[in-house]
């Protein structure tokens, strides 16, 4: 393979779980809330995903039970924050904790087995010679096509249907969605599921994709690099999947150069400087949805 | 302290008791040793000996520094959620000040420099959460974005600082500092980890409370967290208070950045106590955002880190699981809290946009 492809394919497999989580918060922001405990529903999706994948020898089992782990999280977080009326910062500080508690202490009573590798997904066709489409895509795994699709799906879901005009409405204006007759708080669970199941996805992606084993902590700060390009992407699927990918190029930027040639830690410091310089210079224009991080009481 | 009655005792005790409970759990699940005997190392390694207070002495002062500020901050509803990166940003001052040329220099009077340095490694931590302060009151940037992102910069900025060799690197291992000369460093008590930078935690609480609940300014921050509205009405301006308060939590948190390196001794590339900012936003929270609670709360919240910490190396029992126990009190107390002070005072900051 070129250069060229190599980092074609590493840009998409580093983005894809930014890509799943990112796409996932965008959902759950545009419907009003804000969720800083992402980082945390990816561990667990990785963690649960590695599991499950080890214990059945399945790479689509362990998929599966990563976004069942994110989805079940996330309903812990939509139980505080939509039923008790919690800040929702607060609460998803919490998630993380919780999240990185539970991993690690499971984690380290299942080390006395010695290393534990899970079955991956492997990619759909190998090694082929088709320019541009053939790293970025073709030789992904299915979970990166997934992940793609799910860029068209979620920019139809949230610019062209109704279901996703609701949504955006009770980003905006919780009481006037209330009263044209919209179920904020049901709009709001599943909201909070859907971005769950993604990001447990992304998650899981990490330990039965890219690597096969699982470590605690393991997905290091990619949840806060999401999160930064939501708001970098002004709060659209297309803006975040951007973002998400050129975050993925960066990254790669950074392991592809021997080290010394590269800052490592200014490039990873990217991510998140960029969000600060990019709020400050136009937090006018990249508006954030009205109701974000809101409480709202029926 | 005056309404005090054993009822308000009951909440304290009903949190513990869930704690010991989730202990247990992991202590049987992971089947290394009977649970009884995880309990007497979990107390010899927190309170037993006089090593152990004294560890968890430190660590109580560190996690008061913090959850002073964070509860300033959410007593005025604002969110901050960056002692974590404002710490760090007073450890890399201290660090810079304490290390090579400046250090040795610095060592010649220490009885000078020591306070010299904790001043500035202060006015470091207060100046990095201006930042966020200023974000937001000038371009209308959230601070939990802003606190969130800033606190990554600045655990990134340390490293990058560490890594290379003509700015804080030191000369032998990579990625950590040079040692800070004996001088500038905390005297150990009786070789214990116990230092007199302890002892600013008394004062620091009392200021706190005194200022918060006796003063002019203190009433201006409970004022605009209650209602932003009825304040700016009562001409308490809402941004100067806003500001003063990111200023208060931020030189709060420098300074525990501080006096981790001066009693460690030296500046790594994680911090000398890895994720107590966030841990303090549980010990703020039990304590129900008032400065003179923060004291017990501390010494609890320090007590079972370290006591966890001691039962991992001597009982073969996760440390980790000290993180789901601050994760659920914090979840707790949120759910506990729907009609308390946290959510009123948000929720008038909401009628206030």
């Amino acid at each position: 393979m070129s250069n060229i492809d190599s980092a074609l394919e590493a840009t998409a497999r580093i983005g894809t779980p930014l890509l799943l989580a990112g796409l996932g918060e965008t959902i759950l922001e545009r419907s009003g809330l804000i969720n800083i405990g992402i980082e945390g529903v990816m561990l667990l999706g990785a963690f649960g995903g590695f599991c499950a994948a080890w214990a059945s020898g399945s790479p689509i089992v362990g998929a599966g039970a990563g976004m069942l782990c994110g989805g079940f999280l996330m309903l812990i977080f939509a139980l505080i924050v939509l039923r008790f009326h919690a800040d929702q910062i607060v609460t998803g500080m919490a998630i993380n904790l919780v999240a990185l508690g539970v991993t690690g202490t499971i984690w380290l009573n299942m080390s006395h087995m010695g290393s534990l590798l899970a079955p991956t997904f492997s990619p759909v066709f190998p090694n082929n010679k088709i320019p541009l489409l053939g790293p970025l895509l073709l030789s992904q795994t299915p979970v990166t096509w997934v992940a793609i699709a799910l860029i068209a799906g979620t920019w139809y879901y949230l610019e062209r249907s109704e279901r996703g005009m609701e949504l955006r409405a009770v980003g905006e204006n919780p009481a006037a969605a209330e009263a044209s007759g919209i179920s904020v708080l049901a709009c709001r669970w599943k909201a909070c599921f859907a971005a769950g199941v993604m990001g447990g996805l992304g998650g899981a992606f990490l330990t039965i994709s890219q690597t096969a084993s699982f470590a605690p902590n393991c997905t290091k700060g990619r949840g806060f690099v999401a999160l930064a390009a939501v708001v970098l992407g002004r709060y659209s699927p297309l803006g975040t999947a951007l973002a998400c990918l050129f975050f993925g190029a960066a990254f790669y930027a950074r392991d592809a150069f021997p080290s010394g040639k590269i800052q490592t830690d200014l490039v990873e410091m990217l991510p998140y400087a960029m969000t600060v310089i990019a709020l400050c210079l136009k937090s006018q224009s990249m508006r954030a949805p009205a109701a974000l991080g809101k409480r709202y009481v029926r | 302290l005056k309404t005090f009655s054993p009822k308000s005792l009951i909440w304290p005790l009903l949190l513990i008791g869930a704690t010991l409970l989730i202990l247990a759990v992991t202590i049987k699940l992971s089947g290394q040793s009977e649970v009884l005997e995880a309990y007497r190392e979990f107390w010899r390694g927190s309170f037993g000996t006089p090593n152990a207070l004294a560890v968890t002495a430190t660590r109580t002062a560190i996690l008061t520094f913090y959850a002073l500020g964070i509860a300033l901050s959410f007593q005025a509803g604002i969110i901050n959620i960056g002692a974590e990166g404002q710490s760090r940003i007073g450890a890399i001052i201290a660090g810079a000040l304490g290390t090579g040329a400046i250090g040795a220099k610095l060592a010649a009077a220490p009885v000078l420099t020591i306070p010299g340095i904790i001043v500035a490694s202060t006015i470091a931590g207060c100046l990095w959460s201006l930042v966020a302060g200023i974000l937001r009151y000038w371009r209308g940037v959230p601070e939990v974005i802003s606190t969130l992102m800033l606190n990554l910069i600045a655990l990134l900025l340390a490293r990058y600082l560490l890594s290379d060799s003509t700015l804080l690197r030191g000369a032998t291992i990579f990625q950590q500092s040079d040692n800070l000369p004996d001088a500038l460093q905390f005297s150990r008590w009786n070789n214990t980890e116990f230092h007199s930078g302890i002892l600013l935690l008394f004062p620091a609480v009392l200021l706190c409370h005194v200022y918060l609940f006796h003063t002019r300014g203190g009433f201006a921050i409970r004022a605009i967290g209650a209602n932003p509205i009825a304040a700016e009405v009562c001409g308490i301006k809402s941004r100067k208070t806003g500001l003063i308060t990111f200023g208060i939590a931020g030189a709060f948190a420098g300074l525990g950045g501080a006096i981790g390196i001066l009693s460690y001794g030296q500046l790594t590339a994680d911090p000398t106590y890895p994720d107590y900012g966030f841990m303090a936003i549980a010990v703020a929270l039990v304590a129900d955002l008032k400065p003179l609670r923060i004291l017990p709360s501390a010494i609890l919240f320090a007590g079972l880190e370290v006591g966890t910490r001691a039962m991992e190396r001597n009982a073969g029992v996760s440390h980790e699981v000290v993180y789901l126990i601050e994760g659920m009190i914090i979840l707790a107390v949120l759910v506990r809290n729907r009609a308390g002070a946290l959510e009123i005072s948000t929720s008038a900051a909401q009628a206030a946009e």
